[in-house]
């Protein structure tokens, strides 16, 4: 526990079958896959026969239309638009778990509006933005019109007219980005009233009786947990709170490193509270969240955009991801390999959740975790600004530049607000990209698990077996992995498209996912309580850490460039002509 | 901090530390939004209501959208130009 040592993830050698219901790393196993279990007890049946046939439908147009024209055609686009809208969290069940567990709501001036807003409010808000989204249907009325009209000219033809084609394709195109603006602005011409207050409190107490009764087991007091629990999600709501702010959604500062910043505020002022101490479980929370992030790695989505993506993901960020530790060993000298680790997966994956995954694999210490974080945060703002600015005045096209960003820029949520300020093409691609990248998670933390046992053991001089491996390793892997090849494999036999409503949009996003993100956010709270700054300094030492961290980005950003404009524009131009 | 310093000097660092963050997120984060490098995303994530800070793929709506265009591009390729 924290308290004991200042890992993020610590095992003894030894193990026992007490292990299974006196540590962490077991019950986090347990506590995930209760939650994974009910996740999909909730939504799986909602793939019932009428889904199918929704589907099969617009299957069919996709098909008749895939052959009929050489681009995507209105008809296309809408059979796809149909398929989008099957979401098994537009239930019933999926709309209350979202308001007991939602966290703050986007907000400017007043942090209450986060929280609550009447029936006035809501009206108003909703009058304002319907005085923004009659406007954009007109347009998105008039763009389809032309969109339609340049249609029919290439279908007169046959479509076989490669003039005709392109205009109607770049009509199509238009149309295209003014229905994705529009959909945003539908949204807001439809607000409704809500309280968040009595879910979250409800949410307060159910968190600490599962986590607590864990806690019970491993020898705690249950009662002293549930006490200082409300504090540590106190702070985790604040944290929540200040990410939701409008202008801090700007430069992508989410609720991780508000979580720290807040955790260590307090920790470094008043000092944490010692009654609050028994929650300030840090691998208890990152384990948990870390079995249910496993059942969001879904390997099929690695075909998502082709071997293209597949190169431009899986190839350079492994190249990108070992050049950089073995830099910071070698030529750098830094005396952590666990930091080093941490902040080589942070830069050449995906940022704070590769961080966390690979942190928890091989033991990083907490101050080392922070550190990543802070970095991450700091290039993914400039980068999220710099990038689409680049690329614009250079001129590159934007399909090039999606790939470029979706492979560099650390943060998820970054990547799709540079991508799409680009062009929906950008989007596409710089999307998948990191999508892939994102599945990436899983391997890595297995490996890195793997290397720094068998490392751990061979320094130690003992013989390096099985048994040895097994004791050391960071037994909640088993569960993250375990989760990732159950979701797969659900994935794969029942079909991508019933798998995109009732576990992309069932039992993950509706909720296993809700779970994980509240789940990351009381850690780093955990870690900013629990960090003395003065600590955090040392791990700074000679600026190392920044060195690694652009040199890293150098290469990455290099690489990333040449394999995508190689793998787009040179191998497979015929994809990156239909994107 | 030093943990052995006195109440008052503990609690004045607590309040700068919180003036800090109103700091950051009503002034100089609105001021930085309006510099003209910077405005056009700002409001374009505004108008798309872009999750700019989300961590995983599965918590931004434009990756679910992004994936099943990517997907449904791969199975259902339009056929080539004559």
């Amino acid at each position: 526990m924290l308290e004991a040592n200042d890992t993020i993830v610590y095992d003894s050698g030894k193990g026992s079958w007490a292990d299974l219901w006196t540590k962490e790393d077991y019950w986090a196993i347990w506590l995930g896959f209760i939650l994974l279990m009910a996740g999909m007890l909730i939504y799986f049946p909602l793939g019932d026969d009428a889904i199918k046939a929704r589907i099969k439908s617009a299957n069919t147009i996709l098909t008749t239309e895939s052959q009929r024209a050489p681009f995507k055609t209105v008809e296309w686009h809408a059979a796809l638009d149909a398929k989008k809208k099957l979401k098994a969290t537009s239930g019933p069940a999926g709309k209350m778990i979202k308001a007991f567990t939602s966290a703050p709501k986007t907000w400017r001036g007043n942090p209450i509006d986060a929280f609550y807003l009447n029936a006035a409010g809501a009206k108003a808000l909703s009058a304002t933005g319907t005085v923004k989204y009659e406007a954009i249907k007109i347009r998105e009325a008039r763009s389809l019109a032309t969109a339609r009209m340049a249609q029919g000219r290439a279908a007169a033809v046959g479509f076989a007219d490669a003039a005709l084609n392109r205009k109607a394709s770049e009509g199509i195109d238009a149309w295209r980005s003014i229905h994705a603006q529009a959909g945003k602005l539908k949204k807001k011409a439809n607000v409704t009233p809500f309280n968040l207050l009595p879910g979250l409190l409800g949410f307060m107490l159910f968190l600490a009786a599962f986590f607590g009764v864990g806690i019970t087991f491993m020898g705690e007091s249950f009662i002293k947990f549930t006490k200082a629990f409300f504090f540590v999600f106190a702070v985790a709501v604040l944290a929540y709170l200040a990410s939701a702010n409008a202008t801090m959604k700007h430069y992508g500062i989410g609720y991780a490193a508000w979580a720290i910043l807040f955790g260590m505020i307090i920790s470094n002022t008043i000092g944490t509270p010692k009654w609050v101490l028994p929650a300030v479980q840090t691998e208890y929370y990152i384990k948990t969240g870390l079995v249910l992030l496993g059942a969001e790695v879904l390997f099929n989505k690695v075909l998502s955009i082709g071997i293209p993506g597949i190169f431009v993901a899986w190839v350079v960020t492994p190249i990108v991801l070992i050049t950089t530790y073995w830099f910071g060993q070698k030529v750098l000298k830094i005396e952590s390999k666990t930091m080093n680790m941490v902040i080589s997966a942070d830069m050449s994956v995906c940022g704070v959740s590769a961080a966390i995954a690979t942190a928890s694999a091989c033991r990083a210490k907490k101050e080392e975790l922070t550190l990543a974080v802070g970095l991450s945060l700091i290039f993914t703002a400039i980068m999220m600004v710099v990038m689409p600015a680049i690329i614009k005045s250079v001129g590159m096209p934007f399909i090039l530049g999606g790939a470029w960003m979706g492979g560099t820029i650390d943060a998820t949520g970054a990547v799709a607000a540079a991508g799409a300020f680009l062009s929906e093409q950008a989007l596409y691609v710089a999307a998948t990209i990191k999508m892939i990248q994102n599945v990436l998670i899983g391997i890595i933390a297995f490996g890195v698990a793997i290397y720094f046992v068998a490392e751990e053991e061979a320094a130690s001089g003992r013989k390096v077996g099985f048994i040895e491996i097994w004791n050391r390793f960071p037994k909640f892997v088993i569960g993250f992995i375990i989760a990732s090849i159950l979701f797969s494999a659900i994935y794969t036999s029942i079909g991508k498209d019933l798998a995109y409503v009732i576990i992309d949009h069932g039992a993950i996003r509706g909720f296993s996912k809700i779970g994980r993100a509240w789940f990351f956010c009381l850690a780093f709270a955990s870690i900013g309580l629990a960090t003395n700054f003065r600590e955090l300094k040392k791990y700074f030492k000679g600026g190392k850490p920044l060195i690694l961290y652009v040199c890293g980005q150098t290469l990455n950003l290099t690489l990333t460039l040449v394999m995508a404009y190689i793998m787009f524009y040179l191998v497979f131009p015929e994809i990156t002509a239909k994107i | 901090m030093d943990p052995h310093s006195s109440l008052s000097k503990r609690i004045a660092g607590l309040l700068a530390s919180i003036a800090g963050c109103l700091l950051m997120i009503y002034v100089i984060g609105p001021w930085l939004d309006n510099l003209s490098a910077i405005k056009p995303l700002a409001d374009f994530i505004d108008m798309r209501s872009i999750d700019a800070n989300a961590y995983y793929y599965t918590e931004i709506e434009e990756f679910s959208d992004a994936e099943m265009n990517m997907k449904n591009t791969m199975r259902y390729m339009p056929r080539q130009e004559p």
